[in-house]
């Protein structure tokens, strides 16, 4: 497991570089920003962090794309089912790659928020929290459908879910009370609800809930990928 | 020679195990500077609230697993058996899952022994929280999985704690004693910050000394029961997941969920509350420990040392 997670560093270089250089830039402008700001632009800071840090996890999701798009050759697929390891090893070290880059990603937020808070900014722990967790629910469902059909039909099934998510609120801002966004605190309002302040009962249980039905999807997720890449090895080119 | 040459492995260990003891208690040098800073003791009142002093506390938390790193190029020594892997197998299962439910049902029965101690003349139709199962049911999952989210922190204690310090002790000198050793060194660690009024606050009796043997105490007994977990799965993740529970999900959150508001407000605290919540949640910490303890001390199996 280990050589082929070092497989997907080598062959993924360049993909991580540049992650890394935008969460650097990143990182460096919500610290000025968090150093510099007077406390009345708080909420809009909240905002605008709230911003980057969906940036920054769709720059994991970027990376990801990648771990399985490197790998879709019928060659490679061959050699590696023909090792110890075999298909299985291959699927999990996919898996096991997407979910380092993701905990990476939280654990380097998470201080980033620290140090932001320390300046005064508001702490968005659980926005990481629901951006970390939302992530691996979409990557359990997108990457059955990337391994057995290929890359380009698992982003367009994960661009599916998450234009789903857009149009719900969509609906929501038609029909549902968004009071809280026309009222004279709404820039308050909006990031109040991104670093979890006053969070109501249905928030507590999707907190509460998310992690486990994330993790469990996530495992599940891979039992059917082992069981379906040999499957869309099929299809592969070269 | 070859008694010579195990000598001078042992010798090397000890060496690895002190320049990490050093590193790791590193960042504590602060707290005096810190103190004079902040104008009072850093883990009470305002300055406990501060950004700054959480900021500070989860640098302290990652400082075990900077050191191990730091010791590990520092002594030339490889990074193997790092104990990174999540060893995911049927048989390891359960111990994932002990992680989550020992250290929950700690604070259950902690949070039940209060209600033995304090609470006994509440009537029981008044005792329990109503909304258990509407309230404090969310908020106790939403408590747990904090702590999976911040898996960070407490990965940064456990890849110091039992991803180096255990095995090295382990190799040293025999199980019991590596257990005890661990757990006094992890405890003593805490003592900066406990002559700050972490965890007891500062009002109990023989401060600063008698926070500082609670700790060790606290810290022998769930050294032994993450050392159990840590060996039997050779990974630090599950005892990453308990102390994340732990720490995210202890007595107070019990009995918060548990009891009915009326039934807290009847409650007089009594003097020195802080200390006495930690001498209680100590009783169930022993059960396990010992328990962890005898266990892990009988193993036998092939590859346990």
């Amino acid at each position: 497991m280990a050589g082929l997670l070092y497989k997907e560093l080598v062959l993924n270089k360049k993909a991580l570089l540049l992650t890394s250089g935008v969460a650097a830039v990143m990182t460096v402008y919500i610290l000025l920003m968090s150093a510099t700001s007077i406390p009345e632009d708080m909420s809009e800071l909240t905002i605008i962090f709230a911003a980057i840090y969906f940036i920054m996890f769709f720059m994991v999701g970027f990376l990801q794309t990648e771990f399985f798009r490197k790998d879709e050759s019928f060659k490679w697929c061959g050699f590696v089912t023909s090792t110890p390891k075999a298909a299985r090893g291959q699927v999990q070290c996919k898996y096991y790659a997407v979910l380092i880059a993701n905990v990476v990603m939280l654990s380097w937020l998470s201080l980033v928020d620290s140090v932001a808070a320390a300046f005064g900014a508001s702490s968005m722990s659980t926005m990481l929290h629901v951006l970390f967790w939302g992530q691996l629910l979409i990557n359990a469902i997108e990457f059955p459908f990337s391994l057995r059909f290929g890359v380009d039909k698992g982003t367009n099934i994960k661009m599916g879910l998450v234009l789903s998510l857009v149009l719900a609120a969509i609906i929501y801002g038609l029909f549902g009370d968004i009071s809280f966004l026309t009222s004279d605190d709404a820039v308050e309002n909006i990031a109040k609800f991104f670093s979890g302040d006053g969070m109501g009962l249905l928030g507590m249980w999707f907190i509460g809930l998310l992690p486990w039905v994330a993790l469990a999807a996530y495992i599940l997720s891979c039992k059917l990928s082992e069981k379906l890449y040999l499957k869309g090895v099929e299809s592969y080119d070269g | 020679m070859t008694a010579d040459n195990a000598r001078s492995d042992k010798r090397l260990e000890l060496v690895r195990l002190i320049i990490f003891c050093v590193l790791s208690a590193l960042p504590f040098v602060a707290v005096p500077f810190l103190r004079e800073h902040y104008g009072e003791p850093i883990c009470t009142g305002e300055a406990a609230n501060s950004s700054g002093i959480s900021l500070f506390l989860t640098i302290g938390m990652i400082s075990p697993s900077v050191a191990n790193i730091l010791t590990r190029l520092i002594t030339r020594e490889d990074f193997k058996d790092c104990r990174l892997g999540l060893n995911l197998k049927q048989e390891n299962v359960k111990y994932y899952v002990a992680a989550f439910a020992v250290k929950i049902a700690e604070a259950f029965a902690g949070a039940l022994l209060v209600w033995g101690i304090f609470l006994r003349d509440v009537p029981l139709s008044e005792l329990f929280n109503k909304d258990f199962f509407s309230m404090g049911l969310p908020t106790l999952l939403a408590m747990i999985s904090f702590a999976l989210t911040g898996i960070v922190m407490f990965f940064g204690e456990e890849f110091g704690w039992r991803g180096y310090m255990m095995p090295k002790l382990l190799k040293l000198t025999s199980k019991p004693a590596a257990l005890i050793i661990g757990g006094i060194i992890w405890g003593l660690w805490h003592a900066p910050i406990i002559v700050q009024g972490h965890n007891f606050g500062l009002d109990y009796p023989f401060f600063p000394w008698l926070g500082i043997l609670l700790m060790c105490f606290d810290c022998t007994m769930e050294n032994c029961f993450y050392t159990l977990l840590s060996e039997r799965t050779k990974s630090v993740f599950p005892a990453v997941i308990c102390h994340g529970v732990n720490n995210q999900c202890g007595i107070s959150v019990a009995i918060t969920v548990l009891f009915s508001e009326a039934a807290l407000l009847s409650f007089e605290m009594p003097q020195h509350f802080s200390i006495i919540l930690s001498l209680i949640i100590t009783v169930p910490i022993t059960v396990v420990g010992i328990t962890s303890f005898v266990l892990f001390c009988r193993d036998k199996r092939k590859g346990s040392r």
